[in-house]
């Protein structure tokens, strides 16, 4: 569990290929509280995960070439991230999204578009973060 | 509007016109000859302006994107390409996006009638 007496600061990779997505997302995570890295496909998204250990990934499920389903599969397969909670970024209208992120081993989903407030709360809540 | 909305706005017409290039591209190739590798990127390109604008609250780009998104899924599930027909009435509602983007970077909104575009995109979609 991560509280306001941690020193670390819990690191939030979102993993886009939309730049505007990235930075509105990225700008809505209080950076007092987080450290956000950013990745714009999944490939990279991959990379980053394996070297920064992230303590949650918030990822666009669609993506052009490796899209957010198979790179949660990578992420999955792959000792050094399968642990990271992964919440999957889906677009409101796409309830099929819903059930898939699940099966496909996500911790939770947040839909587009982004609502700042739930977000927040539910990055904290997977990170167990004290209110 | 503060500067963080304004920023927002920066950011998303000058992404916005990046992927609003991007479809009209394989919109046009298609034109000449549908093929599934433009048909997948002006999903993909459509998906992304459908996400950007409704985070934005730009709700008449939201709506066009989103229906040129929806019949490019509908091939796909379908297994097909669309027929040349279709990609004419495609082309005009990317037409119609084009002025949704000049519009809001005048005038500050995306107010302009979509009405005729959506229902002949909906019927595309739905036959």
């Amino acid at each position: 569990m991560f509280s306001i007496f941690s020193k670390k600061k819990p690191k939030v990779l979102i993993v886009d290929d939309d730049g505007f997505m990235r930075t509105v997302i990225s700008s809505y995570i209080p950076k007092d509280i987080f450290d956000v890295v950013v990745a714009k496909d999944g490939e990279e998204g991959l990379k980053i995960a394996e070297s920064e250990s992230p303590s949650i990934i918030l990822l666009d499920a669609n993506m052009p070439n490796k899209d957010g389903w198979e790179t949660l599969v990578d992420l999955k397969n792959n000792k050094k991230t399968n642990s990271i909670p992964v919440l999957m970024c889906t677009a409101v209208d796409d309830v099929n999204s819903l059930d898939r992120a699940f099966l496909a081993g996500a911790q939770g989903y947040i839909t587009k578009p982004v609502n700042k407030d739930l977000l927040l709360k539910k990055i904290k809540k997977t990170l167990n973060m004290e209110e | 509007m503060d500067t963080q909305t304004n920023e927002f706005i920066a950011i998303f017409l000058d992404e916005g016109k990046t992927r609003l290039s991007d479809l009209k591209n394989a919109v046009d190739n298609m034109t000449n000859s549908v093929t599934f590798s433009d048909s997948e990127k002006a999903r993909i390109a459509s998906h992304t302006i459908k996400g950007m604008s409704s985070q934005m609250g730009f709700n008449n780009i939201s709506e066009v994107s989103k229906r040129i998104e929806n019949f490019f899924i509908k091939y796909k599930m379908l297994g097909k390409l669309p027929d040349k027909e279709s990609i004419f009435f495609v082309k005009q509602s990317v037409d119609l996006l084009q002025n949704l983007f000049l519009k809001l970077e005048k005038d500050g909104n995306d107010s302009l009638d979509i009405s005729k575009v959506i229902e002949k995109m909906d019927e595309l979609i739905n036959q």
